[in-house]
């Protein structure tokens, strides 16, 4: 990862896991592949469960099937740009794969150079339990939602994991004590006075984490976009300015 | 935090969290976001509220996904360029702040209207549409006297407000002419001086001032040129290393007009019009029924141009001659 104090932009010929997904070269498709899966794992199970009214462990072998399919047939492959956004094009591959999946057992057939996606679905059961059942009238947008909950939570990951590693623990207590505070947020006084450090150090601090979350969120779209025009839109949708 | 495994993001810590992501509703306390009007090659422009003084404005911000110093130092520069640049025909500019560590905006003034792409299919006279053109020129010109080049200027940059008034928008690529010129390819593919890398950066980089500037306004002298041939024609120019031939599309344009888009596309920069004065004046004589420089008329051209000119002035005398005939017919 790069140095996120650096936030200089990243190049726009960075590498798409959509392009590189479809590749014919084993070693990048698989690359590309797993960053694919890696992404959409959670929406699409989540979407099984809430839309599909699949059983926990159904939503597992459906997600894990869907993938190994997509796997051998190189599904991911006839995604076209033109056509609309790749997260459609994969909602839309999930339902026909539904539909379809009495007649192959793919989840039971995995196996080749690509094994499985790693799922918690201990964790996933807990996060399911929390959605409004009613996103699950909108299927669009219940995707949506949970892709953006799959992209935040792994930059966060990505985020702290290069914290961690450049030792920037209090950045990161910080941004965990303000941000993700399941309470009501402590002002950043509170916040200086628990931590004995000036309040210029917490809001600095705390707008770094915030800069380099931001841009790690928009590298990880970048990789998860097949088209300039689609990042541009998808990021517009996370970031741009959405008038109540 | 939690473990970034566990971490359980709830709908509202998602919101939350996503919220202190985005560009703010409401910047300086003041300047309340309505919607997204266009998006740009490095910032989203909104129109907005200005609740101190309630009126409508438009607010240029850093595309949130683009952000990075090197941007928010383009963004800063492209105000301050544009304060320096008071004129009838370039969108004014009221105020630069930064709301947060992650947005920085500048507020300019809104303008109702169309862009020069919108408004071309409604208004077929060619006069209309030259006599628009040179409305364009004067703005160009006078950033020019200013010391400042363009360098986007094309159709979507160009707004044709509810009065006629034409205003030259976006000037996030501009450039003193003093300044160094980086080796880039600016501009937008058919509006872009696609001599300018090879030419004029190189002698740029030696130090050269005034090759340099003059590289940058004949550029500018370019992107008008395909303006014209756009106004003209009505579709975009094709990048091309030949001058634009506006009559290829259509054979009914004057070949006077041709001539002064191809000279002002001219890939040799120094073929080119000088100055962006010279290419407006040249299109006004052709307004004015005039030889144009562009262009050496045949003795039957300017024949008839004359004819064409004075021809109320003719008619009158034909018909008096015809009078006199008839009068002393009728003796």
């Amino acid at each position: 990862m790069r140095d996120m104090s650096s936030h200089e932009r990243f190049p726009a010929t960075r590498w798409s896991a959509i392009r590189a997904s479809a590749e014919l070269g084993a070693g990048t498709r698989k690359q590309g592949f797993s960053r694919v899966a890696g992404a959409y794992w959670r929406p699409i199970y989540v979407y099984l469960r809430l839309r599909h009214h699949c059983s926990d462990a159904d939503a597992h072998d459906v997600t894990q099937g869907f993938f190994a399919q997509c796997w051998e047939r190189n599904t991911l492959s006839s995604f076209d740009p033109a056509r609309g956004r790749f997260r459609t094009f994969v909602r839309t591959c999930v339902d026909r794969y539904v539909v379809d999946q009495h007649r192959s057992d793919y989840a039971l057939k995995r196996g080749g150079e690509w094994d499985h996606v790693p799922i918690d679905m201990a964790q996933l059961e807990r996060d399911t339990a929390l959605i409004d059942p009613a996103l699950s009238s909108d299927p669009e947008r219940l995707f949506e939602a949970e892709w953006v909950r799959s992209l935040l939570l792994q930059a966060l990951a990505d985020l702290r994991q290069s914290y961690a590693s450049q030792s920037r623990d209090l950045d990161l207590d910080l941004f965990d004590e303000y941000e993700l505070a399941r309470a009501e947020r402590p002002s950043y006084a509170e916040l200086a006075i628990h931590y004995r450090v000036p309040v210029t150090t917490v809001t600095n601090r705390l707008a770094a984490v915030r800069r380099a979350l931001r841009t790690r969120l928009a590298e990880n779209l970048r990789e998860l976009t097949a088209t300039e025009e689609e990042y541009r839109d998808e990021s517009y949708r996370i970031f741009g300015v959405h008038p109540k | 935090m939690s473990a970034a495994g566990t971490l359980q993001l709830t709908g509202q810590l998602l919101d939350r969290l996503q919220e202190s992501l985005r560009v703010p509703r409401v910047l300086a306390g003041r300047y309340h976001i309505l919607k997204a009007l266009g998006r740009g090659g490095m910032g989203v422009v909104y129109l907005a509220e200005d609740s101190r003084l309630q009126r409508k404005i438009a607010v240029k911000v850093i595309d949130p996904a683009l952000a990075s110093t090197e941007l928010e130092a383009r963004l800063e520069r492209e105000a301050r360029l544009l304060a320096r640049l008071s004129h009838p025909g370039i969108v004014p500019i009221y105020d630069l702040g930064r709301q947060d560590e992650l947005t920085l905006f500048y507020v300019m003034k809104h303008v109702d209207g169309e862009t020069l792409e919108r408004w071309l299919p409604l208004h077929t006279s060619r006069a209309e549409r030259l006599r628009l053109f040179q409305k364009l020129c004067d703005p160009v010109f006078f950033a020019h006297a200013q010391g400042i080049a363009h360098r986007d200027l094309k159709p979507a940059n160009v707004m044709i407000g509810a009065f006629g008034e034409v205003l030259v928008m976006d000037w996030g690529l501009a450039r003193t002419l003093d300044g160094q010129v980086e080796a880039d390819e600016v501009g937008t593919p058919g509006y872009r001086d696609l001599t300018r890398r090879t030419h004029d950066v190189v002698r740029s980089d030696r130090g050269d001032g005034p090759t340099a500037a003059a590289g940058l306004i004949a550029a500018d002298v370019f992107s008008l040129g395909a303006i014209l041939f756009f106004l003209l024609t009505g579709q975009h120019p094709k990048p091309s290393e030949e001058p634009l031939d506006p009559r290829r599309i259509d054979r009914t344009i004057d070949p006077r007009l041709n001539a002064i888009c191809a000279r002002a596309t001219h890939p040799v920069q120094a073929e080119r019009y000088g100055s962006v004065r010279e290419l407006e004046a040249d299109v006004l004589r052709h307004l004015d029924g005039e030889s144009v420089l562009a262009y050496r008329e045949r003795w039957y051209e300017t024949a008839g141009r004359w004819i064409k000119r004075h021809q109320l002035w003719l008619s009158l005398i034909v018909m008096y001659l015809l009078m006199r005939v008839i009068v002393a017919l009728v003796r």
